[in-house]
């Protein structure tokens, strides 16, 4: 699983900017994992922080053009119906 | 007279046009909101359709001056509660953005969005819906919380709890998510959550 998720976050283009350190920890899963540790550390710290960086970057990968798509000229159509009535 | 009732029509005309400008410009972001809930793009489409005529109908209700974008979220939201809440489980890959798995991005790209995309999907409706206002739309956990009727306390741990819960899904990070169910003790699996590459 760690390395599946390495690898997504190594694939990732917009994953180039996390901190080399989280991105080699994630790869390895070696000593300084987070999981390795009873309590949460610094580490842990940054490695969630880069995690929300790469998070914020795919969402908005995934959902910009939904947000971009221009207004259905149905509802735009509802819209202004209604304002017309009122403005009579 | 029939001054002050040509006052008051312009009056009305105006705010009435204030009114239908701020609709049409918060339509991309109730698009989204749809999508956080519903996961499903013909679903979301409606969805924002009935909340625009219900906010049309009740339009008397709103005090202008106040948080338009908020009363605006509330009204999707509970017509997403009143009418498709028991349609939400309809999700499949094919809902999702096809924009973002198209052209232009490498395949391992394509893999790595339906990953987060799928894991998206399995977040609780309430979550991704606050995830979504946060980071999407840069919404404040104040805002969020009078958008969704919820304390700003629920709003935060909402988010929190998106977040760290995406990230033992998908970085395996998985003490990051302390307040998640414990593993069971015999598969060391935590309940409802799905081993990725398994």
């Amino acid at each position: 699983m760690v390395r599946g998720s390495a690898f997504m976050l190594k694939e990732l283009p917009a994953a180039s900017s996390l901190p080399a350190r989280t991105m080699s920890k994630a790869k390895s899963g070696g000593a300084d994992d987070a999981s390795a540790h009873p309590r949460a550390t610094r580490s842990d710290k940054g490695s969630s922080e880069a995690f929300d960086i790469w998070l914020q970057q795919g969402l908005h990968k995934l959902y910009d053009s939904v947000a971009k798509e221009p207004v259905p000229d149905e509802l735009l159509k509802l819209i202004e119906q209604d304002l017309a009535e009122r403005n009579k | 007279m029939d001054g002050t009732i040509a006052q008051a029509r312009t009056k009305l005309r105006g705010e009435a046009g204030e009114f239908h400008k701020q609709l049409v410009a918060l339509v991309p972001k109730l698009r989204i909101q749809a999508l956080a809930l519903t996961r499903n793009r013909a679903a979301a489409e409606d969805l924002v359709q009935d909340a625009v005529a219900n906010a049309l109908a009740a339009q008397e209700s709103f005090t202008p001056g106040t948080n338009f974008a908020a009363w605006m979220h509330r009204i999707l939201r509970n017509r997403f509660i009143s009418t498709l809440r028991k349609q939400r489980e309809t999700t499949d890959i094919e809902d999702l953005p096809s924009s973002a798995f198209a052209v232009g991005a490498a395949h391992e790209d394509r893999m790595v969005l339906k990953e987060l995309s799928k894991a998206l999907g399995r977040l609780p409706s309430d979550q991704r819906e606050a995830l979504f206002m946060v980071v999407l739309q840069g919404m404040s956990y104040e805002e969020v919380a009078e958008a969704t009727g919820c304390a700003v306390g629920t709003a935060k741990s909402r988010v929190f709890r998106a977040r760290r819960q995406l990230q033992v899904w998908l970085a395996g990070e998985e003490r990051s998510a302390s307040s998640l169910p414990k593993p069971d003790e015999r598969t060391g699996r935590r309940p409802g959550v799905q081993q990725l590459g398994a």
